[in-house]
């Protein structure tokens, strides 16, 4: 058993015991989920483009922006009925996205299936300031709100879509460095 | 808390709902029972000098005082005798214990709607959901499942809940059109159901058809354990030999002997009362154990699972 | 135990809290060998125990007052160490009864509770509070039912509800935590809130756990002890204030070693609420200074032992890794070695005099 808070990522396949699939990425390169053919879902993409509208072209729903297709998800989950399977794939940030609109709609494990992310420009909440700072690439940020430099622990919420950074006292980086020589 | 000698109590109240179901209310004696959430059972010890029962039973309401409480039983005649006693012989001022309590079958507190199906004596928890429910606003729907000459006795137990939440059917389920009802459940709902194995089967092939995963269908498997053939259960460590009667349950034998062995369900739904198998083979009668788990027969349930073998070693 | 009626303690700076021979005595010492593994270690929660902390369902003791107005500044300066999520509003009450039940009960000197069917009646003579409210009815009490009870409590509460064969962190009142966060971590799973602990989940030790706490029944309430060391007698080591209490780690010399650094042990009981299936999780924080425990001679020897063997991989998850190696220099002198006694037990009546105390 693997003990993780992070979101249950893996490769996307089509899952049979659904009788309605809808597939959401963030871009277009992200591929279809294994094994459709016969049985396609429906795929709404982000082109990000202000010309885009909204409407069945080719088979798929083209959406200007990420919160633009969140915000049709969420409306779209609210009438939906039992049966469906959400596939999602593109960058973390909009991974942790589709989960908190499809956990907000009642949707549960095995209903949601998430890609491994396409990136690794992850979320970070500041654990003393409470904000949260986007596309974060490595395993440090200086937080936009009270500018501690935040290292992020590999300890994910679900809820608030965001790992989470904790500072670390000037003192005691120094401390350990001189520990680490001596040592 | 529940001391180990559980709380004394007497009947106060049976009820004859139909020719095999009767409604028993519990009486607290001194100390009062403590709160049960819906869905809970409690563990009721009764009996006369000849014999002394411990059976498992859905609380369908109780008092918030804390005074009274009541259960429903089916008169199970295949059974150990613990159900044809309370049908035949207990009446106002018999005396019963409450040993234990527990939740085995909540419902999602988090669900948005909440989708109950019941048949038979399967109705039983959901009586107890469906009041709660209600008390707190939920969005909820129990559709019961049974035989024409029954249906009064239902509506009557029914009553007092509002009729667009409450559908009873003297027709199977199929007849019904309770898959379509299903199918049309918003992607939020959780489905429960309880009631005899046919209905079950029925429901969980319906629930796989329609797309419902795992994480939202809950059920109680209702489960009165029966009897066998006997055999001779051997406690490894201190070499004591019980015999375990063909109208008892070898959790019930150890208890007799003085054993502390651990249980909860006593009715092979929730795994607390497995024990190591040393030697012999069991014959598992539990829903809980994997079909792996069973092959390799070195867990047994105490509590509904008997021996194929003439005598059973177990690791206590 | 006498309990002190006023707060003359502080555990913030400039810090001022005392421990009688008393209290040194009760402290639930975490360690029944010689060594140390993160392990499940659960017991039944009996009214009984090798120390008279176990001795209460919820234990008081002479920092009560002291721990209730720390517990209040903390959530003045951080309203979000208390939250409740709305499903959770039957296991607040189941949380009201059962406090209120067992403190007045077991405490029937400092609170009393007389309940006329749902019009109830609580008297805490410890804080000076006196209040009539209808049971269920969340608008005859001046503070929500949780938030109102578990600030007259010392130590942390956690309520759990179990769904899809799991646990899930859905309120609490966390102000005297040991690094981690409410929350963040609010909404959790059991596998989840502990992902950040090392070893133990390779060790199957959450699994068996989580195994057990999902059959856990009313009534029939278990307890485990877990540690860690704090440097000055400083409740609120959260993530939250880690700017704050972090740079005392670098403090600590040979010189202040045995009043800086405490030996903080948490006392979790687990119970499951009977209204609402859900299971309550109670943290109760016991803070003694090296000097105190120098004063039992089975503990500064044990705690030498644990300390000096102790797997470097818990060592730095539990932060002690710039100070652990002086407390070791600072006991060695005190262990002879002998044999010790297996279990927690203090194995004597009074503390003694070791160390000269400090001016």
């Amino acid at each position: 058993m693997i003990v993780s808070s992070q979101l249950p990522f893996a490769p996307l396949a089509l899952d049979r015991s659904g009788v309605r699939h809808l597939y959401v990425r963030d871009a277009a390169a992200c591929p279809l989920p294994e094994g459709c053919g016969a049985v396609m879902p429906e795929v709404w993409t982000v082109v990000s483009d202000a010309t885009a509208m909204a409407d069945m072209g080719e088979g798929e729903i083209l959406l200007r922006s990420a919160t633009a297709l969140l915000e049709r998800l969420a409306g779209r989950l609210a009438r939906e009925r039992v049966g469906l399977r959400l596939y999602a794939a593109g960058g973390a940030s909009f991974l942790s996205r589709v989960a908190i609109v499809a956990d907000a709609a009642g949707l549960a494990v095995g209903e949601v299936l998430l890609a491994p992310p396409r990136d690794a420009a992850r979320r970070v909440l500041c654990v003393h300031c409470d904000t949260v700072n986007e596309a974060v690439e490595g395993d440090t940020v200086r937080c936009l709100g009270c500018g501690t430099t935040l290292f992020v622990r590999d300890h994910y919420s679900r809820g608030l879509g965001a790992y989470m950074g904790v500072g670390e006292p000037e003192i005691l980086l120094q401390a350990m460095e001189a520990a680490a020589r001596h040592g | 808390m529940v001391e180990r000698s559980g709380y004394p109590a007497v009947i106060a109240e049976v009820e004859v709902l139909t020719p095999t179901l009767r409604k028993f209310v519990i009486a607290a004696q001194g100390t009062r029972f403590p709160a049960v959430s819906a869905g809970s059972h409690v563990v009721l010890g009764f009996g006369d000098a000849s014999r002394r029962y411990k059976n498992a039973y859905s609380v369908v309401s109780a008092t918030p005082d804390g005074r009274e409480l009541s259960v429903i039983v089916r008169r199970a005649p295949q059974s150990r005798g613990g159900s044809v006693f309370l049908h035949d012989q207990a009446q106002d001022g018999t005396p019963v214990t409450v040993l234990s309590s527990a939740n085995l079958f909540p419902v999602v507190k988090t669900a948005r709607r909440h989708l109950m199906l019941s048949a038979g004596v399967g109705i039983t928890p959901f009586l107890a959901h469906a009041r709660a429910l209600e008390a707190e606003g939920a969005d909820y729907t129990l559709h019961h499942f049974c035989r024409p000459e029954e249906k009064p006795a239902f509506e009557a137990l029914l009553a007092t809940l509002p009729p667009g939440r409450i559908f009873i059917h003297d027709r199977p389920p199929e007849d019904a059109g309770m898959k379509e009802r299903m199918a049309a459940e918003g992607i939020a709902t959780h489905l429960y159901f309880c009631g005899p194995e046919g209905f079950m089967g029925w429901v969980e092939q319906a629930a796989d058809a329609l797309g419902f995963v795992a994480a939202k269908v809950h059920s109680e498997h209702f489960f009165v354990p029966e009897g066998g053939r006997p055999f001779t259960a051997v406690l490894a460590r201190s070499g004591e030999r019980i015999e375990v009667a063909g109208d008892e349950t070898l959790l019930e034998a150890l208890e007799r002997s003085g054993v502390d062995a651990p249980c909860m369900c006593r009715g092979g739904a929730c795994g607390a009362c497995a024990l190591e198998v040393l030697d012999g083979v069991p014959e598992h009668r539990d829903h809980v154990l994997s079909e792996q788990e069973k092959a390799e027969g070195r867990t047994i349930l105490t509590c509904v699972s008997r021996a194929r073998t003439d005598t059973l070693t177990l690791n206590l | 135990m006498t309990v002190q009626t006023s707060a003359r303690e502080s555990y913030h700076p400039p810090y001022q809290v005392t421990n009688s021979a008393e209290t040194i005595m009760r402290f639930p010492f975490p360690f029944p060998e010689d060594t140390y593994m993160y392990s499940m270690n659960v017991e039944p929660h009996v009214r009984s125990g090798p120390v008279a902390a176990m001795h209460h369902t919820f234990d008081i003791d002479e920092h009560y007052v002291a721990e209730c107005a720390e517990k209040a500044r903390i959530l003045e300066q951080d309203p979000k160490r208390c939250i409740v999520l709305p499903h959770m509003r039957e296991a607040e009450w189941d949380f009201v009864e059962f406090a209120m039940t067992c403190l007045s009960e077991q405490y029937p000197q400092h609170f009393s509770l007389r309940r006329e069917g749902q019009d109830w009646h609580w008297v805490n003579r410890l804080l000076g509070y006196e209040q009539s409210f209808v049971f269920g009815d969340a608008t005859t009490l001046p503070l929500p039912p949780f938030e109102y009870m578990a600030r007259q409590m010392q130590g942390d509460f956690t309520l759990h509800d179990q769904r899809e064969d799991d646990l899930w962190m859905d309120g609490g009142m966390v102000t005297s935590q040991a690094d981690w966060s409410l929350k963040f971590d609010l909404g959790m799973s059991f596998r989840q809130w502990h992902a950040p602990v090392p070893k133990a989940a390779e060790m199957g030790v959450f699994d068996r756990g989580l195994r057990f706490l999902l059959m856990l029944q009313p009534g029939k309430p278990v307890r485990r002890l877990n540690w860690t060391m704090t440097i000055n007698p400083r409740l609120d080591t959260s993530p939250e204030n880690f700017m704050v209490w972090g740079p005392d780690r670098a403090s600590v010399t040979p010189e202040n070693v045995a009043d800086k650094v405490h030996l903080r042990v948490e006392l979790q009981t687990l119970y499951r609420m009977p209204r609402s299936n859900a299971i309550l999780f109670s943290i109760r924080c016991y803070l003694m200074p090296v000097r105190d425990i120098m004063r039992v001679s089975k503990w500064r020897r044990r705690l030498h032992r644990v300390l000096r063997d102790l797997d470097p991989a818990l060592s730095s998850y539990k932060g002690l890794d710039l100070y652990r190696q002086t407390v070791v220099d600072f006991l060695a002198p005190y262990d002879d070695g002998a044999p010790l006694s297996s279990g927690i037990q203090p194995d004597a009546d009074q503390p003694e005099s070791v160390l000269a105390s400090v001016a």
